[in-house]
């Protein structure tokens, strides 16, 4: 896709405009700029909470994050680092998968609501009632898959926190709002499906 | 050069790039570690981060029986703190767990008893798994007889040696079945499968097996003290709305019960499994399955020596679509009498 050329749309009639390769390329122009400003949007989120790995907890207890010294024990966030992960997780990936789908509330909600969910779910199965359960699991057939004993893992070593569930719905909030204002400011230059 | 036309993208693509990040931010979440425990940026004010480390010991066999003079083990097979971290301590019970009593010296994951005898019949193991400042519990349980148990066991289904009795479950009608030794493929060689086809109006339906073969008599053989059962079961219906259950069947006096599990009727898995192993099953761990309501007072079953002839075999229900028909197996299937 070609992101370079920004063709200029003016008040002329819609339906007509739509028939116009040339509109149809600027929408195509445009739709591109959207997405790869969500996906900037989201990764800048989503370096926020690596960050809160990297300078506020101990990073090699987190599989998928290296320890990077010079930044270990800064303490970056303070009181806000406990709970920034789970408020970042939803809001980067609601606007990664926001910046795939069609423009319009209902997709952007499905999103949102869709990770908020996700976030929500994985943070109240580590909540230590169910511990006996993924135990069980784990020691039975699910637990002969890496993926679903990674799984039962984070589950059994995780700190279950109500701050947590909190976090990951504002964070679905959040997004949901961004991605309505960001249409809505876009509103005068482009059609919304 | 041909632009793409991102709001006239194919719904394939879109689909893909959603399952993508979709798949990136769950293993996001799950390579984040979940905020692992004992991390003091991780723990909320006012919250014992601790307290979700808790032990939670998992104890093989949960239940065993074993003859006067053998040795049991009793061993931890899971925890999910780190075994460096974490001390033992055994208790035991004589009085179905009311009191327990700390056992001198048994302070590994590990309980072996040397050598049984009658008095540690009907006793209940307590392991306690302390680490972090907290800690879990899990249970064992022991029973002793003082002869060899008499053990009744068929791997090899030959079709007279079987009777089956179709029961309605619930308002539904009873289902139709067939059944049919199959020399290869079982547990291993032969085993036997069961078809069930549900009544067009009912979405379960139960057949009882009952071994022909023998028969236990407590007037004769003596009042028996516990039952138990095991087999292999297999389901070979592969759609998930399809489900059978299994259990142990005793028929005495004109009555069916089955055995009732310490937790649920496990589901039979669609590759082989033992579906049931359940030992130390005593008269008030069976259920009236078919056949008049017991009498006030009554001992149903009746495991004394005054008891009426036994019978055993097993109890299979399935439960699917409205009339579906539901195929499954069995092997390896054992009851062990132990007399008193």
């Amino acid at each position: 896709m070609n992101c370079q050329r920004e063709q200029p749309l003016r008040g002329v009639d819609l339906k007509h405009r739509l028939r116009d390769r040339r509109f149809g390329e600027a929408i195509a122009v445009g739709e591109c700029k959207r997405a790869a400003l969500l996906v900037f949007v989201g990764c800048v989120s989503l370096s926020v909470g690596v960050l809160v790995y990297l300078a506020d907890r101990v990073a090699s207890h987190a599989a998928l994050i290296p320890s990077i010294d010079a930044l270990g024990g800064l303490h970056l966030f303070g009181a806000l680092g406990q709970w920034l992960p789970s408020f970042v997780h939803p809001l980067a990936f609601s606007l990664f998968t926001a910046a795939v789908l069609k423009r319009g509330a209902a997709a952007y909600g499905g999103a949102c609501a869709f990770w908020a969910a996700v976030d929500v779910a994985f943070e109240v199965g580590q909540h230590p009632a169910l511990a006996a359960t993924w135990t069980a699991a784990l020691h039975g057939e699910l637990g002969e898959w890496a993926i679903a004993r990674a799984t039962l893992r984070y589950f059994l070593l995780g700190t279950f926190d109500p701050y947590d569930v909190c976090a990951a719905m504002l964070g679905a909030l959040l997004a949901g709002a961004a991605l309505l204002f960001f249409d809505y400011s876009q509103g005068g230059r482009h059609a919304s499906s | 050069m041909r632009r793409a036309d991102f709001t006239a993208l194919p719904t394939a693509p879109r689909a893909a790039s959603s399952l993508a990040i979709v798949a990136l931010g769950l293993v996001g979440i799950v390579g984040s570690g979940g905020g692992i425990a004992f991390l003091p940026s991780d723990c909320p004010p006012g919250m014992d981060c601790n307290a979700a480390a808790t032990p939670v010991p998992l104890v093989q066999p949960a239940r065993v029986t074993a003859q006067v003079g053998t040795s049991v083990t009793f061993s931890v097979t899971g925890l999910n703190v780190p075994a460096s971290q974490t001390t033992y301590q055994w208790a035991r019970s004589s009085d179905g767990g009311v009191h327990y009593v700390d056992i001198a010296g048994a302070t590994t994951d590990t309980l072996v008893l040397g050598s049984v005898n009658l008095a540690d019949d009907a006793t209940t193991f307590r392991l306690t798994a302390s680490a972090n400042g907290a800690s879990g519990i899990a249970f064992a349980h022991l029973a002793v007889s003082a002869g060899p148990g008499l053990v009744f066991a068929d791997g090899e289904f030959p079709v007279a040696q079987w009777l089956a009795a179709p029961l309605a479950a619930a308002s539904a009608a009873a289902p139709t079945h067939s059944e049919e030794r199959v020399a290869t493929g079982g547990r291993p060689g032969a085993y036997r499968t069961m078809t069930f086809q549900l009544a067009p109006e009912a979405a379960m339906g139960g057949v009882a097996y009952t071994s022909v073969a023998d028969g236990y008599d407590p007037a004769t053989q003596g009042a028996v003290a516990f039952i138990d059962y095991s087999e292999d079961g297999i389901s070979l219906d592969t759609q998930s709305s399809v489900a059978t259950q299994s259990a142990m069947l005793l028929e005495q006096a004109g009555r069916k019960y089955i055995a009732l599990p310490p937790d649920a009727f496990p589901r039979l898995a669609t590759t082989w499994q033992v579906s049931q192993n359940t030992p130390t099953l005593r008269a008030p761990d069976f259920a009236v399955l078919d056949g008049p309501p017991c009498q006030a007072g009554g001992s149903c079953p009746d495991f004394s020596s005054s008891g009426a002839p036994m019978r055993f075999g097993y109890w299979r229900l399935s439960t699917g679509l409205r009339g579906a028909a539901i195929a499954h197996g069995i092997d390896n299937w054992r009851v062990t009498v132990w007399r008193r």
